[in-house]
């Protein structure tokens, strides 16, 4: 309803993607869930549309936008799928280490793989006894000569096993706990990583998500991103970019889910007439919308914001992400409720978005972690 | 390597209307889409020039604003956009159609193939491909499913009824492709953005060096006399009320008629 | 001079069944167009007397040209052979099955020969000026357009299916004329394998129950729904062009203009506005229902029962209800 003042080329982008959410996306998004199926299909169109490429500078292959192009990317996916859309973003947030880490090298080998398509990423933090309190990770690398020598286990990792790239976090110092870990570069068929299986979820099945292990895992020094100690710091810094885009995808998946079950109730007739006359349903839409408006409003500053350069992105990120992903959890659920036992049963599609929402509320840092970082953000900001 | 697709634009389903003269399409009243089957025949070209180089060169027949149709094939993968426009080629019936693009074809030399849609989904008659190749006195095959080079030569894969042959020709020649054979790609981004600033060229009747009497309604030898609603004088019965109640009176029917 | 020709279109040694069809149609306009009957057959000579069998149908000459070059179908060859045929022998009026081969080959010949050709053709009429109408669905709306031609031979391909076959005669009185080719024309189209297609899942054309769904079922998941129904009834699913081009479904099961012809004992649409080119593919079945919630959809007028509700919801019932009986 609102006008955000598109860009011309953000409108093309919009169009493009809800082109492919059609054609590519919606008439396989039952399939997909109920058989917990990766498919690579959506994925190739993704690639052929140039949208792998969207942050990458134009210098490696891609069109060097910004994060507010990725939001719309990964909004528009989400109201068709956002299981896709989390194989898609969750590629950026393996990327992003690269883009604002890595030596002219290293961009230089990886990210015109990345922009065309051709090598997903994936980032891998989380282990099994490190989940919010990320600094109790334990995986380890070891200087030996020109290498480094990776042992650990990680955990819950979207993409693993389809990505070709992996962002692997590690303690090179465990004495000195947080500043002594270090982020590197592994790479699908280094000697010593191995995929374990694919975890079986309760949403956002079209995406896979599996542990990773890394035996007296060899890689060459070179694949150090950045220096050593700054692990966390590379982490942190990319979570603060992707969160926005999490923040996306639950406004996509709210704006699906209203939609969904606005034909429904414009169309469902009892007692004579369309539920939406009655106020109990017509209310709750409203509602819905208004909701809908405010997060996507806040994901929309938020990342114009950190695409004008701006230092303080912590607050505003983890915001977007936790108030966008709390409406779309309540929106999916209310979507349900709306069309009654339709929502309930798996053939019509609203029960889909209310898992896949939940996962929103976890992944990437929990709603309660993000406002954890609001509180302290908000003291540092109002210091005196 | 040179591949011509000849693309037709074509109403957007259920926006089609008929001149009430002449009985053919009115095609400047309803919004164009680029005919669906054509995209499979643009896939593969696009498919052979990435794998064994060379460049796209999308041709189509229709009215000015059909232009925005070719920008939407260069961003599917063309390289170059023709448009093909005159008055004089209004109300072509498939063989002048076929004239037309024989005529700009023979501008576009040297090629290796030229490639089309199995049929458009507005006329239906999937006879422009092989009288275009008939014009250019060149072979043709029809309802290609897969095509490659080897040794010099070309290798089709085509459809027959019940069976399909695999079939070795020298080009130039004139190939329409089974729809459904490939999975058409999205439009790429970086191409959407390129082709704003570009412009298709336009050539007329004249620049193709037609003969009036070929094109349009005079090169046209069917003509449309005229149109007719088919009657259909059956027994009707008509069911309604409540969901539950339809399909009871239904299923009694069908039951009572021994079909179920 | 003149005749009424049509093509002898062979099919694993055999002729298709399309022949069968045309010579009915040759022979039930052959009062008004008083032209001789002939089915034009390439091929080796080996195939002679398959070739004069057609004479058993009604036809009044096979004009057989004969060449060990005419093994098999080779579009660029047939159609100089043809071409040359009727430049020769000018004939009024040439159809062919709107089959693979007859649709590869016809526009060759017209387009050769600069004449005009009329596709997928569902019936045709003679006027009083001795022209042969031909009629065809139109535009996809729901009209049928009569096209003349005006240039000779008329020619048109028939879409197989649609006409009966012709039956015996009971004193055959053509004759096979056998011309012998010298040379033929060399073509640039070598066969290098043929490989038999394993038969469809879904053989629509024989089915005895068809059901079919369009637009008005709104999503895919409700489309394939039609596949439960299908099964309980022991029938095949059929689909509009439009649900087909939506990708819920694959063109095998297309009917209509270009896709199948079906003459099941029951056939029924959900969400089907019946457009003509789905609706001349349902000609031959003997009873229709229609599901729809507009019961002035073209399909709910020519029903034998129309059925006023929304397909999406009677579907799954109907499927409930059938599941129920069959215990």
């Amino acid at each position: 309803m609102l006008d955000y003042f598109f860009s011309e080329e953000e409108r093309l982008l919009i169009d493009l993607v809800n082109r492919i959410g059609r054609d590519y996306i919606a008439p396989h998004v039952r399939e997909w869930d109920e058989n917990e199926a990766y498919d690579l299909r959506p994925i190739k169109a993704l690639a052929q549309a140039d949208l792998f490429g969207l942050v990458i500078p134009e210098e490696y292959g891609g069109l060097g936008w910004g994060t507010m192009a990725l939001c719309l990317a990964v909004e528009h996916l989400s109201k068709y799928c956002p299981g896709v859309a989390t194989t898609y973003a969750a590629s950026f947030l393996g990327a992003y280490p690269i883009l604002l880490f890595g030596s002219k090298a290293q961009k230089e080998k990886y990210l015109p793989e990345v922009a065309a398509g051709r090598k997903l990423c994936a980032f891998a933090l989380t282990e099994p006894q490190a989940g919010s309190d990320a600094a109790a990770i334990r995986t380890r690398a070891e200087h030996d000569g020109e290498h480094y020598v990776l042992n650990g286990i990680k955990q819950w990792i979207t993409n693993g096993g389809i990505a070709d790239i992996y962002i692997v976090i590690a303690l090179t110092d465990p004495k000195k706990g947080a500043r002594g870990a270090s982020a590197f570069i592994v790479e699908k068929g280094d000697p010593g990583f191995v995929v374990g299986r694919k975890e079986k979820k309760m949403g956002l099945r079209a995406s896979v998500t599996t542990e990773l292990f890394f035996t007296h895992c060899r890689i060459p020094k070179d694949r150090l991103l950045g220096r050593e100690g700054l692990g966390f710091i590379v982490a942190m810094k990319t979570l603060d970019y992707a969160r926005v885009g999490v923040g996306a995808q639950a406004v996509g998946l709210a704006q699906g889910a209203m939609e969904l079950a606005l034909k429904h109730a414009r169309t469902r007739i009892q007692f004579g007439q369309p539920i939406y006359n009655f106020q109990a349903v017509s209310h709750t839409f409203a509602e819905m919308a208004m909701r809908i408006e405010a997060a996507r409003a806040l994901v929309y500053q938020t990342a114009r914001h950190l695409d004008s350069g701006a230092k303080e992105i912590s607050g505003p990120s983890a915001m977007a992400k936790a108030f966008a992903t709390d409406v779309a959890m309540w929106v999916a659920e209310r979507a349900v409720q709306m069309m009654g036992g339709y929502g309930y049963m798996r053939d019509y599609g609203a029960e889909k978005f209310m898992r896949d929402a939940k996962c929103l509320q976890i992944y990437e840092g929990t709603n309660e972690i993000q406002r954890n970082v609001i509180a302290r953000e908000l003291l540092k900001h109002y210091r005196d | 390597m040179h591949f011509i697709v000849c693309l037709k634009p074509v109403p957007k389903p259920g926006a089609v209307k008929v001149d009430p003269e002449t009985h053919t399409l009115r095609r400047e009243s309803a919004e164009l889409i680029l005919n669906p089957p054509d995209l499979y025949a643009l896939e593969m070209a696009v498919a052979l020039k990435e794998k064994h180089g060379g460049k796209v060169t999308a041709l189509m027949m229709g009215p000015p604003n059909a232009a925005d149709l070719l920008r939407e094939a260069y961003a599917l993968g063309a390289d170059e956009m023709v448009l093909l426009s005159d008055r004089a080629f209004a109300g072509s019936d498939t063989l002048a159609t076929s004239y037309v693009l024989s005529q700009a074809i023979r501008k576009l030399e040297p090629y290796d193939l030229v490639l089309m849609g199995k049929a458009s989904i507005d006329g239906e008659t999937a006879q422009v491909g092989p009288e275009t190749a008939a014009w250019l006195k060149q072979p043709s095959l029809t309802q290609v499913k897969a095509l490659w080079p080897e040794d010099g030569l070309w290798v089709a894969v085509r459809f027959f009824e019940g069976f399909e042959e695999e079939v070795e020709f020298r080009g130039p020649a004139v190939i329409t492709v089974e729809p459904e054979v490939n999975e058409p790609r999205p439009p790429s981004l970086k191409r959407m953005l390129a082709v704003r600033a570009l412009e298709p060229r336009v050539l007329s009747a004249e620049d193709l060096d037609c003969n009036l009497e070929k094109t349009g309604l005079a090169g046209s030898p069917t003509q449309v006399l005229g149109v007719f609603t088919p009657s259909y004088d059956r027994e009707r019965e008509v069911l309604t009320g409540e969901a539950e109640e339809v399909v009871e009176k239904l299923v009694s029917l069908l039951r009572t008629r021994g079909l179920i | 001079m003149g005749g009424f020709w049509i093509y002898g279109q062979w099919q694993e040694g055999r002729f298709h069944p399309v022949v069968y069809e045309l010579l009915s149609v040759a022979r039930r306009l052959k009062p008004a167009l008083k032209e001789k009957i002939v089915v034009v057959v390439l091929g080796p000579e080996d195939r002679r007397e398959e070739a004069r069998e057609l004479l058993r149908y009604g036809a009044e000459e096979v004009l057989f040209f004969v060449h060990p070059d005419l093994g098999y179908f080779r579009d660029d060859l047939y159609s100089e052979v043809l071409s040359e045929a009727v430049a020769e022998r000018k004939p009024a009026v040439f159809l062919f099955g709107a089959t693979a081969e007859g649709q590869a080959l016809a526009p060759r010949v017209a387009g050769a020969l600069g004449l005009g050709l009329t596709a997928h053709c569902t019936a045709f009429e003679v006027d009083e000026e001795g022209r042969l109408l031909q009629i065809r669905p139109s535009f996809g709306e729901n009209i049928m357009a009569r096209i003349v031609s005006k240039t000779r031979p008329q020619m048109a391909t028939v879409k197989p299916g649609v006409f009966s076959k012709a039956e015996p005669v009971d004193e055959p009185e053509g004759v096979l004329e056998e011309v012998k080719l010298a040379a033929v024309p060399g073509s640039a189209l070598r066969r290098r394998v043929v490989r038999t297609l394993p038969r469809k899942e879904s053989p629509l054309s024989r089915a005895r129950v068809v059901v079919a769904g369009g637009r008005g079922l709104l999503r895919r998941e409700n489309f394939d729904q039609l596949f439960e129904l299908a099964e309980l009834l022991g029938g095949a699913v059929g689909a509009t062009r439009p649900v087909c081009h939506l990708g819920w479904i694959s063109e095998d099961h297309m009917i209509g203009v270009s896709g199948e012809t079906v003459s099941p004992k029951l056939y029924i649409g959900f969400g089907i506005s019946g457009a003509l080119q789905h609706t001349v593919g349902i000609e031959g079945a003997e009873v229709v229902v229609a599901v729809n919630s507009d019961p002035e959809a073209p399909l709910m007028k020519r029903a034998d029962i129309a059925v006023v509700g929304d397909a999406t919801r009677i579907l799954p019932l109907l499927i409930r209800r059938i599941r129920e009986l069959k215990g």
